[in-house]
Protein backbone atom coordinates (compact mmCIF):
# COMPACT_ATOMS: atom_id res chain seq x y z
CA UNK A 1 0.00 0.00 0.00
CA UNK A 2 0.92 3.22 -0.86
CA UNK A 3 0.09 6.92 -0.36
CA UNK A 4 -2.42 8.40 -2.72
CA UNK A 5 -2.25 12.29 -3.58
CA UNK A 6 -5.69 13.19 -5.29
CA UNK A 7 -7.02 16.48 -5.55
CA UNK A 8 -9.99 17.18 -7.72
CA UNK A 9 -9.57 20.89 -7.39
CA UNK A 10 -9.95 22.48 -10.50
CA UNK A 11 -7.45 25.79 -10.40
CA UNK A 12 -8.55 28.59 -11.82
CA UNK A 13 -7.43 29.60 -15.41
CA UNK A 14 -4.73 32.28 -15.22
CA UNK A 15 -5.76 36.01 -15.53
CA UNK A 16 -4.61 39.26 -16.91
CA UNK A 17 -1.86 39.63 -14.89
CA UNK A 18 -1.15 36.36 -15.36
CA UNK A 19 -0.88 36.43 -19.25
CA UNK A 20 0.45 39.96 -18.84
CA UNK A 21 3.49 38.48 -17.09
CA UNK A 22 3.90 36.11 -19.57
CA UNK A 23 4.26 38.50 -22.55
CA UNK A 24 6.39 40.92 -20.60
CA UNK A 25 8.60 37.61 -20.04
CA UNK A 26 8.49 36.52 -23.51
CA UNK A 27 9.32 40.44 -25.11
CA UNK A 28 12.15 40.36 -22.81
CA UNK A 29 13.13 37.00 -24.42
CA UNK A 30 13.06 37.95 -27.64
CA UNK A 31 14.56 41.04 -27.00
CA UNK A 32 17.57 39.05 -25.05
CA UNK A 33 17.41 36.81 -28.20
CA UNK A 34 17.81 39.45 -30.14
CA UNK A 35 20.38 41.67 -28.24
CA UNK A 36 22.80 37.84 -28.31
CA UNK A 37 22.08 37.60 -32.07
CA UNK A 38 23.64 41.28 -32.35
CA UNK A 39 26.54 40.50 -30.00
CA UNK A 40 27.33 37.50 -31.60
CA UNK A 41 27.79 39.28 -35.37
CA UNK A 42 29.80 42.03 -33.67
CA UNK A 43 32.06 39.24 -32.42
CA UNK A 44 31.84 37.65 -35.65
CA UNK A 45 33.09 41.16 -36.76
CA UNK A 46 35.84 41.68 -34.43
CA UNK A 47 36.87 38.20 -34.93
CA UNK A 48 37.33 38.84 -38.68
CA UNK A 49 39.39 41.90 -38.21
CA UNK A 50 41.71 40.37 -35.94
CA UNK A 51 41.95 37.29 -38.32
CA UNK A 52 42.85 40.28 -40.88
CA UNK A 53 45.43 41.86 -38.25
CA UNK A 54 46.80 38.30 -37.40
CA UNK A 55 47.57 37.70 -41.33
CA UNK A 56 48.84 41.29 -41.59
CA UNK A 57 51.31 40.74 -38.88
CA UNK A 58 52.07 37.66 -40.77
CA UNK A 59 53.18 38.92 -43.79
CA UNK A 60 55.14 41.29 -42.20
CA UNK A 61 56.72 38.84 -40.22
CA UNK A 62 58.16 37.02 -42.81
CA UNK A 63 58.46 40.05 -45.14
CA UNK A 64 61.16 41.03 -41.96
CA UNK A 65 62.52 37.44 -41.92
CA UNK A 66 63.20 37.92 -45.96
CA UNK A 67 64.80 40.86 -45.26
CA UNK A 68 66.53 39.45 -42.50
CA UNK A 69 67.55 36.52 -45.24
CA UNK A 70 68.72 38.78 -47.60
CA UNK A 71 71.02 41.03 -45.22
CA UNK A 72 72.66 37.55 -44.74
CA UNK A 73 73.42 36.94 -48.19
CA UNK A 74 76.85 38.37 -49.90
CA UNK A 75 77.16 41.73 -50.41
CA UNK A 76 77.09 42.80 -54.56
CA UNK A 77 80.18 43.55 -56.32
CA UNK A 78 79.04 47.35 -56.34
CA UNK A 79 79.03 47.37 -52.47
CA UNK A 80 82.37 48.69 -52.12
CA UNK A 81 81.87 51.38 -54.85
CA UNK A 82 78.59 52.25 -53.72
CA UNK A 83 79.56 52.40 -50.13
CA UNK A 84 82.97 54.89 -50.95
CA UNK A 85 80.13 56.87 -52.70
CA UNK A 86 77.87 57.24 -49.78
CA UNK A 87 81.12 57.74 -47.60
CA UNK A 88 82.30 60.66 -49.94
CA UNK A 89 78.59 61.93 -50.64
CA UNK A 90 79.02 62.13 -46.40
CA UNK A 91 82.18 64.97 -46.73
CA UNK A 92 81.48 67.74 -46.82
CA UNK A 93 83.87 68.89 -49.53
CA UNK A 94 81.40 72.29 -50.08
CA UNK A 95 82.16 73.36 -46.65
CA UNK A 96 85.73 72.23 -47.61
CA UNK A 97 86.34 74.58 -50.25
CA UNK A 98 84.81 77.29 -49.09
CA UNK A 99 86.92 76.94 -45.96
CA UNK A 100 89.83 76.97 -48.63
CA UNK A 101 88.41 80.03 -51.46
CA UNK A 102 87.75 82.27 -48.43
CA UNK A 103 91.52 82.51 -47.06
CA UNK A 104 93.85 84.36 -49.51
CA UNK A 105 97.16 84.95 -47.91
CA UNK A 106 100.47 86.13 -49.61
CA UNK A 107 103.14 83.80 -49.77
CA UNK A 108 100.92 80.48 -49.60
CA UNK A 109 99.63 79.12 -52.51
CA UNK A 110 97.24 75.85 -52.40
CA UNK A 111 98.74 73.29 -55.64
CA UNK A 112 96.34 70.39 -54.70
CA UNK A 113 93.35 69.19 -52.94
CA UNK A 114 93.13 65.70 -52.13
CA UNK A 115 89.52 64.68 -50.39
CA UNK A 116 89.68 61.42 -49.25
CA UNK A 117 86.34 60.03 -48.48
CA UNK A 118 87.67 56.80 -46.03
CA UNK A 119 88.18 58.89 -43.22
CA UNK A 120 86.78 62.23 -44.38
CA UNK A 121 89.90 64.50 -44.59
CA UNK A 122 91.23 67.07 -46.97
CA UNK A 123 94.70 67.31 -47.52
CA UNK A 124 96.13 70.59 -49.02
CA UNK A 125 99.36 70.85 -50.91
CA UNK A 126 100.57 74.18 -50.51
CA UNK A 127 103.31 76.26 -51.81
CA UNK A 128 104.80 78.48 -49.44
CA UNK A 129 107.27 81.35 -49.20
CA UNK A 130 107.92 81.37 -45.69
CA UNK A 131 106.85 79.93 -42.65
CA UNK A 132 105.70 83.09 -41.20
CA UNK A 133 103.15 83.40 -44.40
CA UNK A 134 102.33 79.36 -43.97
CA UNK A 135 101.42 80.13 -40.12
CA UNK A 136 99.24 82.90 -41.04
CA UNK A 137 97.17 81.32 -43.74
CA UNK A 138 96.45 78.42 -40.88
CA UNK A 139 95.70 80.85 -38.89
CA UNK A 140 93.29 82.43 -41.30
CA UNK A 141 92.14 79.07 -42.18
CA UNK A 142 90.75 78.00 -38.57
CA UNK A 143 90.05 81.49 -37.93
CA UNK A 144 86.35 81.25 -36.08
CA UNK A 145 86.25 77.18 -35.52
CA UNK A 146 85.90 76.03 -32.06
CA UNK A 147 89.07 74.18 -32.81
CA UNK A 148 91.94 73.85 -35.31
CA UNK A 149 89.91 71.74 -37.91
CA UNK A 150 93.44 72.58 -40.34
CA UNK A 151 96.36 71.06 -38.76
CA UNK A 152 100.33 71.23 -40.82
CA UNK A 153 101.01 67.86 -41.32
CA UNK A 154 104.37 68.49 -43.24
CA UNK A 155 106.82 71.09 -44.29
CA UNK A 156 109.55 70.64 -46.03
CA UNK A 157 111.79 73.61 -46.83
CA UNK A 158 114.05 71.61 -49.20
CA UNK A 159 111.26 69.39 -51.50
CA UNK A 160 110.40 72.21 -53.51
CA UNK A 161 107.17 72.23 -56.05
CA UNK A 162 106.93 72.96 -59.46
CA UNK A 163 107.47 76.67 -58.51
CA UNK A 164 110.37 76.35 -56.64
CA UNK A 165 109.23 77.04 -53.17
CA UNK A 166 108.85 74.94 -50.47
CA UNK A 167 105.78 72.63 -50.14
CA UNK A 168 103.98 71.53 -46.41
CA UNK A 169 100.82 69.40 -46.55
CA UNK A 170 97.26 70.60 -44.38
CA UNK A 171 95.22 68.44 -43.62
CA UNK A 172 91.84 68.84 -41.83
CA UNK A 173 89.53 66.30 -40.80
CA UNK A 174 85.35 66.65 -41.51
CA UNK A 175 83.94 63.36 -39.56
CA UNK A 176 82.43 66.13 -36.72
CA UNK A 177 80.33 67.75 -39.43
CA UNK A 178 78.12 64.98 -39.81
CA UNK B 1 -9.20 42.94 15.21
CA UNK B 2 -6.72 42.10 12.83
CA UNK B 3 -7.96 41.06 9.76
CA UNK B 4 -5.82 37.23 8.66
CA UNK B 5 -6.17 35.14 5.26
CA UNK B 6 -7.94 31.99 5.41
CA UNK B 7 -5.09 29.47 4.26
CA UNK B 8 -5.85 27.66 7.38
CA UNK B 9 -9.62 26.75 6.54
CA UNK B 10 -10.53 23.09 6.32
CA UNK B 11 -13.95 21.33 5.52
CA UNK B 12 -15.10 17.70 5.75
CA UNK B 13 -17.93 17.66 3.14
CA UNK B 14 -20.18 14.68 2.86
CA UNK B 15 -23.82 14.27 1.86
CA UNK B 16 -25.65 14.19 5.09
CA UNK B 17 -22.84 16.00 7.89
CA UNK B 18 -20.15 19.08 7.30
CA UNK B 19 -17.50 20.25 9.43
CA UNK B 20 -14.92 22.59 9.37
CA UNK B 21 -12.20 24.73 11.09
CA UNK B 22 -10.76 28.03 10.76
CA UNK B 23 -6.89 27.86 11.93
CA UNK B 24 -6.87 26.73 15.27
CA UNK B 25 -9.95 26.88 16.24
CA UNK B 26 -11.84 23.58 17.23
CA UNK B 27 -13.86 20.94 14.71
CA UNK B 28 -17.53 22.32 14.10
CA UNK B 29 -19.62 19.53 12.88
CA UNK B 30 -23.46 20.20 11.56
CA UNK B 31 -26.51 17.74 10.08
CA UNK B 32 -26.60 18.84 6.36
CA UNK B 33 -29.40 17.93 4.14
CA UNK B 34 -27.61 17.04 1.12
CA UNK B 35 -24.06 18.30 -0.15
CA UNK B 36 -25.63 21.72 -1.82
CA UNK B 37 -26.40 22.19 2.03
CA UNK B 38 -23.50 21.05 3.30
CA UNK B 39 -20.81 23.46 1.40
CA UNK B 40 -22.80 26.23 1.70
CA UNK B 41 -22.71 25.79 5.75
CA UNK B 42 -19.25 26.17 4.87
CA UNK B 43 -19.15 28.93 2.52
CA UNK B 44 -21.35 30.78 5.02
CA UNK B 45 -19.24 29.77 8.67
CA UNK B 46 -15.97 31.39 6.48
CA UNK B 47 -17.65 34.48 5.05
CA UNK B 48 -19.27 35.15 8.73
CA UNK B 49 -16.34 34.96 10.24
CA UNK B 50 -14.75 39.03 10.60
CA UNK B 51 -11.10 37.64 10.62
CA UNK B 52 -10.91 36.05 7.48
CA UNK B 53 -9.84 38.36 4.40
CA UNK B 54 -9.83 36.02 1.71
CA UNK B 55 -11.99 33.17 2.24
CA UNK B 56 -10.37 30.21 1.39
CA UNK B 57 -10.76 26.47 2.35
CA UNK B 58 -9.41 23.00 2.04
CA UNK B 59 -11.75 20.89 0.97
CA UNK B 60 -11.73 17.06 2.46
CA UNK B 61 -14.51 15.18 0.86
CA UNK B 62 -16.25 11.83 2.33
CA UNK B 63 -15.92 8.65 1.02
CA UNK B 64 -19.42 8.52 0.15
CA UNK B 65 -18.21 11.15 -2.87
CA UNK B 66 -14.84 10.63 -3.68
CA UNK B 67 -14.99 6.44 -3.69
CA UNK B 68 -11.90 3.95 -5.04
CA UNK B 69 -11.97 1.42 -7.13
CA UNK B 70 -9.37 -1.09 -9.08
CA UNK B 71 -9.05 -0.98 -13.01
CA UNK B 72 -8.01 -3.85 -14.58
CA UNK B 73 -5.51 -4.40 -17.14
CA UNK B 74 -7.31 -3.44 -20.65
CA UNK B 75 -4.98 -4.65 -23.66
CA UNK B 76 -5.08 -2.34 -26.72
CA UNK B 77 -4.97 1.03 -24.75
CA UNK B 78 -2.62 3.32 -26.59
CA UNK B 79 -2.71 6.24 -24.33
CA UNK B 80 -3.35 7.54 -20.81
CA UNK B 81 -6.13 9.24 -21.81
CA UNK B 82 -7.98 6.47 -23.29
CA UNK B 83 -7.04 4.77 -20.22
CA UNK B 84 -8.95 7.51 -17.96
CA UNK B 85 -11.66 7.46 -20.14
CA UNK B 86 -12.48 3.61 -19.48
CA UNK B 87 -12.05 4.29 -15.76
CA UNK B 88 -14.60 7.10 -16.45
CA UNK B 89 -16.87 4.79 -17.70
CA UNK B 90 -16.10 2.14 -15.38
CA UNK B 91 -16.56 4.49 -12.23
CA UNK B 92 -20.41 4.09 -12.32
CA UNK B 93 -20.53 0.59 -12.22
CA UNK B 94 -17.54 -0.14 -9.77
CA UNK B 95 -18.24 2.42 -7.07
CA UNK B 96 -22.00 2.80 -6.99
CA UNK B 97 -21.93 6.57 -7.88
CA UNK B 98 -24.91 7.56 -9.91
CA UNK B 99 -24.06 9.53 -13.42
CA UNK B 100 -20.90 10.64 -15.30
CA UNK B 101 -17.62 10.79 -12.81
CA UNK B 102 -14.53 12.55 -13.30
CA UNK B 103 -11.59 9.92 -12.47
CA UNK B 104 -8.18 10.50 -10.83
CA UNK B 105 -5.62 7.55 -12.07
CA UNK B 106 -3.22 6.33 -10.09
CA UNK B 107 -0.13 5.51 -12.10
CA UNK B 108 1.07 1.65 -12.63
CA UNK B 109 3.04 -0.29 -15.02
CA UNK B 110 1.32 -1.47 -17.88
CA UNK B 111 -0.76 -4.11 -17.63
CA UNK B 112 -1.30 -4.47 -14.05
CA UNK B 113 -4.48 -3.43 -12.63
CA UNK B 114 -4.32 0.46 -11.30
CA UNK B 115 -6.38 2.14 -8.44
CA UNK B 116 -8.69 4.63 -9.99
CA UNK B 117 -10.86 7.54 -7.70
CA UNK B 118 -14.11 8.61 -8.71
CA UNK B 119 -16.39 11.55 -7.81
CA UNK B 120 -19.55 12.28 -10.13
CA UNK B 121 -19.09 15.26 -12.29
CA UNK B 122 -22.44 16.57 -10.66
CA UNK B 123 -21.06 16.45 -7.56
CA UNK B 124 -18.03 18.42 -8.24
CA UNK B 125 -19.65 20.91 -10.03
CA UNK B 126 -22.32 21.65 -7.19
CA UNK B 127 -19.45 22.54 -5.11
CA UNK B 128 -17.32 25.13 -7.42
CA UNK B 129 -20.88 26.46 -8.19
CA UNK B 130 -22.16 26.88 -4.48
CA UNK B 131 -18.16 28.14 -3.18
CA UNK B 132 -17.80 30.87 -6.43
CA UNK B 133 -21.47 31.75 -5.54
CA UNK B 134 -20.33 33.00 -1.98
CA UNK B 135 -16.60 34.37 -3.14
CA UNK B 136 -15.06 31.25 -1.76
CA UNK B 137 -12.17 28.96 -3.19
CA UNK B 138 -11.46 25.90 -2.84
CA UNK B 139 -8.09 25.42 -2.53
CA UNK B 140 -7.50 21.61 -2.73
CA UNK B 141 -10.13 18.87 -3.10
CA UNK B 142 -9.45 15.62 -1.74
CA UNK B 143 -11.15 12.66 -0.29
CA UNK B 144 -10.77 12.84 3.96
CA UNK B 145 -9.75 8.49 3.19
CA UNK B 146 -6.49 9.12 1.28
CA UNK B 147 -5.30 11.29 4.59
CA UNK B 148 -5.97 8.66 6.86
CA UNK B 149 -4.18 6.06 4.54
CA UNK B 150 -1.31 8.18 4.81
CA UNK B 151 -1.26 8.53 8.61
CA UNK B 152 -1.86 4.18 8.75
CA UNK B 153 1.02 4.30 6.60
CA UNK B 154 3.18 6.59 9.01
CA UNK B 155 1.91 3.92 12.12
CA UNK B 156 2.82 0.65 9.91
CA UNK B 157 4.79 0.64 7.21
CA UNK B 158 3.88 -2.78 6.42
CA UNK B 159 0.08 -2.13 5.90
CA UNK B 160 -1.63 -4.25 3.91
CA UNK B 161 -5.66 -3.44 3.83
CA UNK B 162 -7.08 -1.18 5.63
CA UNK B 163 -10.85 -0.10 6.34
CA UNK B 164 -11.66 3.57 6.90
CA UNK B 165 -14.78 3.89 8.44
CA UNK B 166 -16.45 7.66 8.10
CA UNK B 167 -20.31 8.96 9.47
CA UNK B 168 -21.76 7.73 6.38
CA UNK B 169 -19.19 5.29 4.35
CA UNK B 170 -17.23 2.52 4.75
CA UNK B 171 -14.02 2.63 2.46
CA UNK B 172 -11.81 -0.89 1.98
CA UNK B 173 -8.48 -0.70 0.76
CA UNK B 174 -6.22 -3.90 0.10
CA UNK B 175 -2.67 -4.20 -1.60
CA UNK B 176 0.97 -4.87 -1.42
CA UNK B 177 3.96 -2.84 -2.00
CA UNK B 178 2.74 0.34 -4.02
CA UNK B 179 -0.04 -1.80 -5.93
CA UNK B 180 -3.93 -1.88 -4.97
CA UNK B 181 -5.36 -5.19 -5.38
CA UNK B 182 -8.92 -4.27 -4.43
CA UNK B 183 -10.79 -1.39 -3.47
CA UNK B 184 -14.55 -0.88 -2.23
CA UNK B 185 -17.51 1.47 -0.50
CA UNK B 186 -20.03 0.81 1.13
CA UNK B 187 -22.03 4.17 1.03
CA UNK B 188 -24.95 5.06 2.52
CA UNK B 189 -24.04 3.64 5.62
CA UNK B 190 -26.18 1.18 6.62
CA UNK B 191 -27.04 0.16 9.86
CA UNK B 192 -23.85 -1.09 12.31
CA UNK B 193 -25.12 -4.84 11.83
CA UNK B 194 -25.65 -4.61 8.03
CA UNK B 195 -22.20 -2.85 7.51
CA UNK B 196 -20.13 -5.23 9.57
CA UNK B 197 -22.01 -7.78 6.88
CA UNK B 198 -20.89 -6.16 4.23
CA UNK B 199 -17.30 -5.46 5.51
CA UNK B 200 -17.34 -9.02 6.44
CA UNK B 201 -18.79 -10.43 2.79
CA UNK B 202 -16.22 -7.78 0.91
CA UNK B 203 -13.53 -9.35 2.97
CA UNK B 204 -14.23 -12.81 1.99
CA UNK B 205 -14.79 -11.99 -1.34
CA UNK B 206 -11.87 -9.88 -2.01
CA UNK B 207 -9.83 -12.36 -0.13
CA UNK B 208 -8.60 -9.62 2.30
CA UNK B 209 -8.71 -11.75 5.20
CA UNK B 210 -4.62 -12.54 5.24
CA UNK B 211 -2.33 -9.44 6.19
CA UNK B 212 -1.64 -6.87 8.45
CA UNK B 213 -5.09 -4.44 8.81
CA UNK B 214 -5.69 -1.13 10.19
CA UNK B 215 -9.25 0.34 10.79
CA UNK B 216 -9.65 4.13 11.33
CA UNK B 217 -12.99 5.42 12.77
CA UNK B 218 -13.95 8.61 12.27
CA UNK B 219 -16.51 10.10 13.89
CA UNK B 220 -18.82 13.05 14.00
CA UNK B 221 -18.23 15.87 17.02
CA UNK B 222 -14.28 14.46 16.47
CA UNK B 223 -11.56 16.17 14.83
CA UNK B 224 -10.00 14.88 11.59
CA UNK B 225 -6.57 14.20 13.10
CA UNK B 226 -8.16 12.41 16.01
CA UNK B 227 -9.79 9.32 14.06
CA UNK B 228 -9.33 6.22 16.04
CA UNK B 229 -6.41 3.94 14.74
CA UNK B 230 -7.10 0.18 15.64
CA UNK B 231 -5.98 -3.55 14.23
CA UNK B 232 -8.15 -4.89 11.63
CA UNK B 233 -8.34 -8.63 12.53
Amino acid sequence: MKRIEVDFVRRPPPGRGWWGVTVLLLVAAVALAAWGWTLRADAAGVRAQMQEWHARADALVHQASRRGTLAAQPPPVYAADAHAALRLQRVPIDAALASLESVATVGVLPVSVDISSADATVRVQVEFSTYEALLKYLEDLNAGEPSERWILATAQGTAQGASGRPIALIVSRWRKLD
Amino acid sequence: MSSVPSEGAQAYVGQRCVAWRFGAQPWQWQQADGLEAAVAAVAAALKADPAVRKPRVALWLAGALARPFIVPPVPGLRSWTEARRLAAALAPDETGLAGPCEVWLDAAPPGQAVLGVAIETAARETIERVLAAQGVRATAMQPWWTAAIARALDERAALSRIVVAEPESLVVLAGRDAVFSAAATCAPLPSPERAAAWLQRTVLSLGLAEGDGLRVALSSGAGLTDAVMEPWA
